[in-house]
């Protein structure tokens, strides 16, 4: 009796082990990621391993061409003295910081001290104590230390990025490095990576704005083609270029002119990493084109594209009545993604010509409290024409303030910003009276009224400017 | 009481006395040579004419619902023809990439070849014989324990009124039901057999492979096991009867048996996360049959009923009130108050216990024996039930189909009279396949599945009904859409819609908003089902 009592158990606990290593063994075989969701169903706690980044620095889409019958060299100095980030100091919006770092990049320095400098605009967006200088405590603070990463808050609350991933994509095309510090209430050590990492799990392919998010994503991934998100939805960079496309043209961010620029820049992507199927590469270039067709009969006399150009002829034959500066954002807007796009892609090159004509008219009359109401899509125009001449408008600045240093008149900030208004001249002889060479450019370097800005400066200005090399190679021409 | 009479019964005087015609076999004293598990009781006959109408009235009197039933026909054709199974969601566009754990492929795939043989006959016929035999596994146990066809009619007909909304759609879900059943049945059987150690893992196996519901079973089993635990304990105070107790651990062995059996699929442990998780994906919250159960359902009338019956014969019943049957009550009773999809789970149990109770208290009240004695079986009445189930079968759309093709008629012709909803878009599907949309198709949920089935080849449509499938984002615009929520037009246009196909009793208002809309077109309209075209096509 005891003998088969004894037996009874052995084999009830035999059953016991053999179910536990049943379990074991199913467990060992699920796939990391479906382990990671059943532990999080088990735990409650969220389990998500975001793709590995294998870059130090964010790609860089190089301009592919210097045009100056586009734009020259006076034309864009006069346009981007116009864009640069002369902010006051506080509530400073971090959508109006973004754009002018996108365009500034990290890197930009200024002689004028009243424009905050490209580490400065970064800090306010990376460090949270830097935002609360500008914002006070009232105001919840830009970044949020989650258990996935660093989520930047955006929306139309106060003090927040407007558009999802705006933060990042700025962050990456201004240059910033994936070990930058980023301090967030809670996580002081952090880095972009846990920004990007927050990004990649939150990004959803059906939400309302995803060109930022394809532009954050487009820079750091490659030459990852996949990676899954926090939803476990496998996500390609096919998905995203075919979401870009997705409905009709007309939505999107800023007359869904930045889903044609996001668009464009994955095709650059794909052209060193291959990281479009044939096919999504080529419904891509179609699309494309139908936006190069579209501009093509959609300009007006005088050169500027309608914001409703995706209505084609109709935009020409009926226009609508909206506020000027929505051709201001889809001229300078469409001038963007052209500069980054190879010729086929290109209306007739005067039409080109005229649309620049019209925005550096458009940009280089306005007051700068014009400019500062509408910094966002004016700061595209300075980023657009840069690009056209092939530089970076950190790059293009620093050797034309060598050449044509600040010079500061009276104490307020309106005065120096007016000064600086005149040494952009538009006139070619102007220019060419201006030294050269670095030397004589520090001699003609005014006092600062800021020694510890002014010396920073000068120890700047004694560096060559040297164009960066492009990190993705441009296509034959 | 049984009429038959046994070779014992008669006399020789009772021979004697009649007109014999030795030509003339005489039945009465044929003896029953068949052994015994061929045999069954004359109630049998009467439970086999019950359940044959059960079966005749799902597969010739109800048509074929219109909403999933041609998703997972279209996942099963899908998984025949590229022998492959998905990880990700394969045929709605916008749900391209999100992780697919198909937990009803084999019952898809069963479907789909059955679809190949005998056409749509074959999704009545299935679905008609899981109802059926779910319901003569439960209705046979209730009778074996109380030895009454009054009552175990009446459990039949409480569970099939509890159930019958959750029969409407022809769903895998049936394949579940009717397992279920068969467990119930078997923890509900006096006598404990060998051969569920076998039958028990070897149905679960199965079970996780035809439809998720199989952690309902484990979950079924594992009430037993603490109910019974419970009652030791409450019997007798000690722990260690806990551990003596041979049908403690029977249970419990069963238990785990069937979650380790659970593991033989394709996706593994994998199917227990999608399984678990299934129930708190909020796009269900948008469809009335995952939302709570309420009194204003006809479904939450008939719970309501079952509980206030049940409530009433537990009050008056001699037997004894087992854990078990309060814990499954209570639990299965609360996820079904949870979301009135799980109604499904608590039918049976409330038709069974009703049932057994009910019968107890009418024994006790009659003054009848606690345990009658067995009904007498023959093989007479087993060949009757044969007999009646094969009539049945011939009547049913498959032996139509089998008739034809016997006499090499066109099995085209039987089953095209194969009756489907009046809802689902048949002819709207038939337009779409002579006129293909180009994009993404807009439609409701409940027909994306026919259009997907029937429409042309490689019809896009926004949703369809495995509404889990499709991201939030996506989801939340559809309802969006379809409640003409402001915005609703600039949303189609966002997803480059250029085709609307919608019905006209239910979406009345879009389709008004439709017509009077510039930018679109009536492009075909019939039997109340209408396509619209933009009148600018959005570039695809």
């Amino acid at each position: 009796m005891k003998k088969q009592q004894n037996s009874k158990l052995t084999g009830f606990l035999a059953v016991q082990l053999a179910t536990c290593g049943a379990f074991a063994v199913a467990w060992l075989t699920l796939a990391p990621v479906q382990a990671e969701r059943f532990t999080e169903l088990v735990t409650g706690e969220i389990k998500y391993s975001p793709p590995k980044i294998e870059r130090q620095e964010p790609l860089v889409i190089a301009p592919l061409y210097d045009d100056p019958g586009v734009v020259s060299d006076e034309e864009l100095a006069a346009v981007l003295v116009q864009v640069q980030p002369r902010f006051p100091p506080n509530n400073l919006r971090p959508n109006h910081v973004e754009h002018a770092l996108r365009t500034w990049h990290v890197d930009a320095e200024f002689q004028d001290p009243a424009v905050m400098s490209g580490t400065d605009m970064r800090d306010l967006l990376l460090d949270n104590g830097r935002f609360m200088l500008s914002w006070g405590p009232d105001i919840p603070p830009l970044l949020e230390d989650r258990p996935t990463g660093v989520y930047v808050r955006w929306g139309h609350e106060t003090g927040a990025s407007v558009h999802h991933d705006h933060t990042l994509a700025c962050l990456s095309e201004a240059g910033v490095a994936l070990d930058q510090p980023v301090r967030s209430p809670g996580r002081p050590n952090g880095t972009l990576q846990q920004m990007i990492e927050q990004a990649i799990y939150d990004f959803d392919l059906d939400e309302r704005e995803t060109e930022w998010s394809a532009m954050g994503f487009g820079l750091w991934l490659p030459p990852q083609k996949e990676w899954v998100n926090g939803h476990r939805r496998n996500l390609s960079f096919d998905m995203i270029a075919r979401r870009q496309m997705r409905g009709g043209k007309t939505y999107g961010v800023c007359g869904g002119t930045h889903r044609v620029y996001s668009l464009m820049s994955l095709v650059r992507l794909d052209d060193e990493f291959d990281i479009l199927s044939d096919e999504v590469r080529g419904e891509a270039m179609d699309y494309l084109r139908s936006v190069r067709d579209i501009l093509i009969v959609t300009q007006h006399e005088d050169g500027h594209w309608p914001y409703n150009w995706p209505d084609g002829e109709a935009a020409l034959e009926k226009p609508e009545n909206y506020e000027a500066y929505k051709d201001v954002i889809a001229t300078g807007h469409h001038l963007e993604w052209l500069a980054i796009a190879p010729k086929e892609l290109h209306p007739p090159h005067e039409m080109i010509q005229k649309a620049a004509d019209w925005i550096i008219e458009n940009t280089t009359s306005k007051t700068k409290a014009e400019i500062l109401d509408n910094y966002t899509f004016y700061s595209h125009v300075g980023n657009a024409l840069s690009l056209w001449r092939k530089t970076r408008a950190p790059v293009f600045w620093k050797k034309w303030e060598a050449e044509h240093p600040f010079q500061p008149e009276g104490t307020d900030e309106v005065a120096a910003t007016d000064k600086v208004d005149q040494n952009a001249a538009l006139s070619t002889e102007a220019a060419e009276e201006v030294p050269t060479d670095t030397a004589a450019a520090e001699e003609t370097t005014p006092v600062e009224t800021e020694p510890e800005a002014a010396g920073k400066n000068a120890e700047k200005n004694t560096e060559t400017s040297v164009e960066p090399a492009p990190l993705i190679v441009p296509p034959e021409l | 009481m049984s009429t038959s009479v046994t070779e014992a019964d008669v006399t020789d005087a009772d021979i004697s006395e009649r007109d014999y015609d030795p030509s003339i076999p005489d039945v009465s004293l044929l003896e029953d040579k068949l052994p015994d598990w061929f045999r069954l009781p004359a109630v049998s006959a009467g439970f086999a004419f019950l359940m044959g109408l059960t079966f005749f009235f799902f597969d010739r009197l109800r048509p074929i619902g219109h909403t999933d039933v041609w998703g997972h026909l279209s996942y099963g054709r899908r998984l025949w023809e590229t022998g492959l199974m998905p990880t990700t969601e394969p045929l709605m566009p916008l749900s391209a990439g999100v992780p697919f754990v198909n937990s009803s492929w084999l019952s898809q795939l069963i479907t789909y070849a059955g679809y190949l043989v005998v056409g749509k006959a074959a999704i009545t016929f299935l679905f008609a014989t899981c109802v059926a035999g779910a319901l003569g596994v439960l209705t046979r146990r209730i009778y074996s324990r109380t030895h009454s066809s009054i009552f175990a009619l009446g459990g039949f007909s409480l569970t099939m009124w509890v159930e019958y909304q959750q029969f409407a759609v022809q769903r895998p879900q049936i394949v579940g039901f009717l397992f279920y059943c068969v467990l119930l049945a078997m923890l509900l059987h006096r006598e404990w057999s060998r051969r569920n150690w076998v039958i028990v893992p070897v149905m679960f196996a199965l079970w996780a492979n035809m439809h998720g519901s199989f952690i309902v079973g484990v979950g079924l089993l594992g009430c037993f096991a603490v109910g019974r635990a419970a009652d030791l304990l409450r019997r007798t105070g000690q722990l260690g009867s806990l551990v003596r107790d041979n049908k403690l651990r029977r249970l419990v062995l069963l238990t785990e048996l069937a979650a380790v059996a659970g593991l033989l699929n394709p996706y593994g442990l994998a199917l227990y996360s999608e399984v678990l998780s299934f129930g708190s994906n909020p796009n269900l919250q948008a469809i009335i049959e995952w939302q709570s159960l309420t009194l204003r359902l006809s479904q939450g009338q008939a719970a309501a009923a079952a509980g206030l019956i049940l409530f009433i014969v537990y009050r008056i019943s001699p037997r004894r009130v087992l854990t078990a049957e309060v814990l499954t009550l209570v639990v299965f009773g609360a996820a079904a108050l949870w979301t009135s999809r799980m109604l499904v789970w608590w039918g049976p149990l409330a038709g069974c216990f009703a049932a057994i109770h009910g019968a107890a208290a009418w024994r006790k009240w009659q003054g009848l024996a606690i345990a009658p004695e067995p009904p007498q079986r023959a093989s007479l009445w087993t060949v009757v039930v044969l007999g009646v189930t094969f009539i049945f079968f011939e009547l049913s759309h498959v032996g139509s189909v089998t008739l034809a093709l016997a006499a090499g008629k066109d099995v085209e012709k039987v089953t095209s009279r194969i009756p489907v909803s009046r809802l689902t878009p048949v002819v709207a599907a038939e337009y779409l396949k002579e006129n293909p949309p180009s994009g993404l198709v807009f439609c409701t949920y409940e027909w994306g599945d026919y259009l997907m089935w029937a429409g042309p080849e490689d019809l896009k449509v926004m949703v369809a009904s495995h509404c889990h499938l499709v991201p939030k984002d996506v989801w939340d615009d559809y309802v969006g859409i379809v409640q003409l929520q402001s915005g609703w037009s600039a949303m189609l246009e966002r997803y480059g819609i250029n085709t609307v196909v919608i019905d006209e009793e239910f979406r009345e208002a879009m389709v008004h908003r439709l017509h009077e809309d510039k930018d679109w077109k009536l492009l075909f309209r019939q039997d109340g089902q209408a396509i619209f075209e933009r009148v600018k096509p959005i570039e695809i």
